[in-house]
């Protein structure tokens, strides 16, 4: 991944470690480019996480607190991360990890598994989320771009609980765009990322382009084609964070009863 | 009572915030709280559910917004002050044995629990040098640059800022120093004396202050300067630094600067500075092929063996004469073992962990054997084509950049130049195995050890081809060095290996073996 790119270190927490990129940094591009030249937001996490957009998967770690501290410049040039305060981090020997989306064909989605996970937690009303539904099943794009904007920052944690149900539902959305209602969604749905913070704005792009992570595209899938690994999944995506991961499932549980009810129709 | 925290562009994860919620509660007087991102639909959010006060106006979505309610009897002050102690909580540092170990993260903090130091080593990847080390220049902090792979621009710029403030600005690529009495990098442990040693060579700096501390005297400081400080684009600024503050120094009197012959304006220059000053100089400029005459403050030496006796000579007002030939007793064992060889024995391998020690041994040699191939020649006809392969005489300054890629320096690892020692022990025309040994801080911590078996084996080689390999080294170390001097000198000498006093005095050796 011989990619130049300058940047800070955004945000340190136990298990990731967040890069921003500024958009103006040099960025010389090679063949095998390993990051959208637009991407601002590149992320070392602990390999509980999985792979996902723009993630560098890290293993044999304890706390990342522990090497880096926020505002340090970073390097990447010559498939190394070198970090002010001295880390280096080689990614030359790193398998490369790409999201995939498979579309998903099924007649109805057995969404007992994720209900069942969801049963305790509801901290965006269920009047917006049935709202949010009809309004992408009728395309209606005035109707479910209000609610994408009552939904953006809303909501507890670092990436707010209405960004996180936004999130899975966009990525869902990728899998099922075989169905009109998902395809014009997708299409026409109009986020204002200044309305939430740098992270979560970063999050939902790549949602919206269809760069899934590994867990949410797993999740997705095993539910929507009854796998084994549902629970190995599900367990994994509602651990993110406190509430994030409960809070994306919402939005994939979300897409799937719009998914269901166009298929009933 | 309601009252609203921001905290700009702070960043924690959702399990800390949600802990945080339920931490803020259990503080005395607070009825309620919420902790969130302060975007417009939380803060809308806020206002509905009543958290939301005039403070919390100015929360971005990138900033933390802490709401708190509390009862009208509390102490606000008392609220804030626990909310932002539950924010300073980051990490806890790992206990080490019984006492906490305080490891600080950056310069801010190191300067913080040590506030009386006033230097540093930085010793990070090169493109980072010039941003750590402007914030210790800022702080007025001396440094030592053992990073290599930093620009010369970046040097030049670092350098004259410590020019301005009066602070020491050591390399970078600078891997010996010795201030205070503190050694830094590879660095021998030496007496405190009254010689100041400046230069622009790591096992130039090693061979005078070891030799100088042998015979009896000791140094005040010895200050590195980088390989490029005399160079034309650098122009000895920091050479030129260190030179004024040991004339200031009434501990040093008298100073010996080392270095390769440098660029002839920069030469020029600081000669200019030199004779300006009132203590005596001893100078050698290694491999210079122009013979310099004393004059006034100046004394000048050819080899670092002579430079530091020539210092201790200067200190006591002693006249010195150069040494130029082997003495008689060393001469007659070089022509005794010369007979243990075959005729078809006739060149010498050196293998060196220290690039000035296989300058200058090369630098000796090649005006009585000829030319001399190495990996670092500087003659582009006596390169070597493949520096993994030995041609007639070689020498081989392992600790070079291009053996060094990816794997530790020779003087701390002995893996290459065992091999190397192997494969050169194979060649039917090697004479002689003249390397170096360095003792000291940085370098192995029993080197005669780690080099005895690929010696062992290299005599087994050759008595299997019925022929005899005379191992060369000279120890640059001293009886105070963590390795032991004598300990190592035992070792060695009990595996059959002739060390000499110094290195020039080991080439000395080799060159009459050779030669008869």
């Amino acid at each position: 991944m011989p990619v130049f790119f300058e940047g800070k270190i955004h945000s340190v927490f136990e298990n990731a470690v967040n890069i921003n990129i500024p958009s103006q940094s040099d960025r010389r591009k090679s063949p095998r480019e390993a990051f959208h030249s637009d991407d601002r937001l590149i992320s070392l996490t602990h390999k509980k996480f999985f792979n996902g957009p723009n993630r560098i998967v890290l293993d044999g770690f304890s706390d990342l607190r522990h090497f880096f501290l926020g505002s340090e410049n970073v390097k990447f040039e010559r498939d190394k991360l070198f970090f002010s305060n001295a880390v280096t981090v080689n990614v030359k020997y790193s398998k490369r990890w790409n999201s995939s989306v498979k579309k998903i064909c099924v007649g109805e989605i057995d969404t007992t598994a994720v209900s069942y996970y969801l049963k305790k937690y509801s901290f965006i009303k269920a009047s917006l989320i049935e709202k949010f539904k009809v309004a992408v099943k009728l395309q209606n794009k005035e109707l479910f771009n209000y609610n994408v904007d009552k939904l953006l920052g809303l909501g507890f944690g670092l990436t707010p609980s209405g960004d996180d149900f936004l999130a899975g539902f966009l990525s869902a959305s990728h899998f099922f765009s075989e169905l009109q209602p998902f395809d014009f969604f997708l299409k026409n749905t109009e986020i204002n990322y200044s309305k939430t913070n740098f992270i979560s704005a970063e999050y939902l792009r790549y949602a919206r382009a269809g760069r899934i992570s590994e867990v949410i595209a797993n999740t997705v899938i095993s539910v929507s084609e009854k796998k084994s690994t549902v629970e190995f999944w599900l367990t994994n995506l509602v651990n993110i964070g406190d509430t994030s991961g409960y809070d994306t499932l919402l939005g994939i549980l979300t897409a799937m009863e719009v998914y269901n009810a166009c298929k009933s129709c | 009572m309601l009252v609203n925290l921001v905290k700009k562009n702070f960043y924690r994860d959702s399990v800390f915030l949600m802990a945080l919620s339920n931490k803020v509660k259990s503080i005395d007087g607070v009825i309620d709280s919420s902790v969130m991102m302060g975007t417009d639909a939380n803060k809308k959010l806020l206002t509905e559910t009543g958290f939301f006060s005039k403070e919390g106006a100015s929360a971005s979505p990138n900033d933390l917004l802490i709401c708190v309610s509390y009862n009208d009897k509390a102490d606000i002050k008392k609220i804030m002050a626990g909310v932002e102690n539950m924010l300073d909580v980051t990490v806890s540092r790992e206990n080490a044995g019984s006492c906490v170990c305080e490891n600080p993260k950056n310069i801010e903090e190191a300067i913080e629990l040590q506030p009386d130091s006033n230097m540093a080593v930085i010793s990070i990847p090169g493109q980072y040098v010039r941003y750590q080390s402007e914030k210790l220049l800022k702080k007025g902090v001396n440094q030592m640059i053992f990073s290599d792979n930093v620009s010369v621009e970046d040097e030049i710029h670092l350098k004259k800022i410590g020019v301005e403030k009066g602070l020491l600005v050591l390399g970078p690529d600078c891997g010996t120093a010795i201030i205070n009495g503190v050694p830094l990098g590879f660095a021998n442990v030496v007496r405190s004396g009254s010689i100041g040693v400046v230069a622009a060579s790591g096992t130039g700096t090693q061979e005078v202050t070891t030799i100088i501390h042998k015979n009896g005297e000791g140094i005040t400081q010895a200050i590195g300067l980088g390989g490029r400080d005399l160079k034309k684009e650098v122009g000895g600024l920091m050479a030129i630094e260190a030179i004024k503050m040991l004339e200031k120094d009434p501990d040093t009197k008298v100073i010996c600067v080392v270095s390769k012959p440098p660029a002839p304006e920069v030469e020029e220059k600081v000669l200019g500075v030199i004779k300006n000053c009132k203590k005596p100089f001893v100078i050698i400029f290694l491999g210079s092929k122009t013979k310099q005459d004393d004059y006034g403050n100046l004394h000048f030496a050819g080899t670092l063996e002579d430079a530091a006796l020539k210092s201790i000579a200067v200190l006591k007002n002693k006249k010195y004469s150069p040494k130029k030939k082997l003495p008689d007793n060393l001469g007659k064992i070089a022509l005794k073992e010369r007979k243990y060889h075959s005729k078809n024995q006739k060149y010498v391998r050196g293998l060196f962990s220290g690039g000035t020690l296989c300058d200058e041994a090369m630098f000796h040699l090649s005006e009585s054997i000829g030319g001399i191939y190495s990996n670092i020649a500087v003659n582009p006809e006596l390169k070597l084509k493949d520096r993994n392969v030995s041609f007639k005489n070689s020498f081989i300054d392992l600790g070079d950049d291009d053996f060094t890629r990816g794997v530790p320096h020779p003087m701390i690892d002995f893996t290459t130049r065992n091999k190397r020692m192997l494969q050169e022990a194979k060649d039917k025309e090697v004479a002689v195995l003249f390397f170096d040994m360095v003792l000291g801080y940085g370098a192995h911590p029993d080197p005669a050890n780690a080099i005895l078996p690929a010696i062992t084996e290299s005599q087994k080689i050759a008595k299997k081809q019925k022929r005899h390999i005379t191992f060369i080294t000279s120890i640059c170390g001293t009886d105070l060095d963590p390795q032991g001097f004598n300990k190592q000198k035992e070792i060695l000498e009990n595996a059959g290996v002739i060390i000499l006093p110094s290195n020039v005095t080991a080439a000395r050796f080799t060159e009459k073996l050779l030669n008869g």
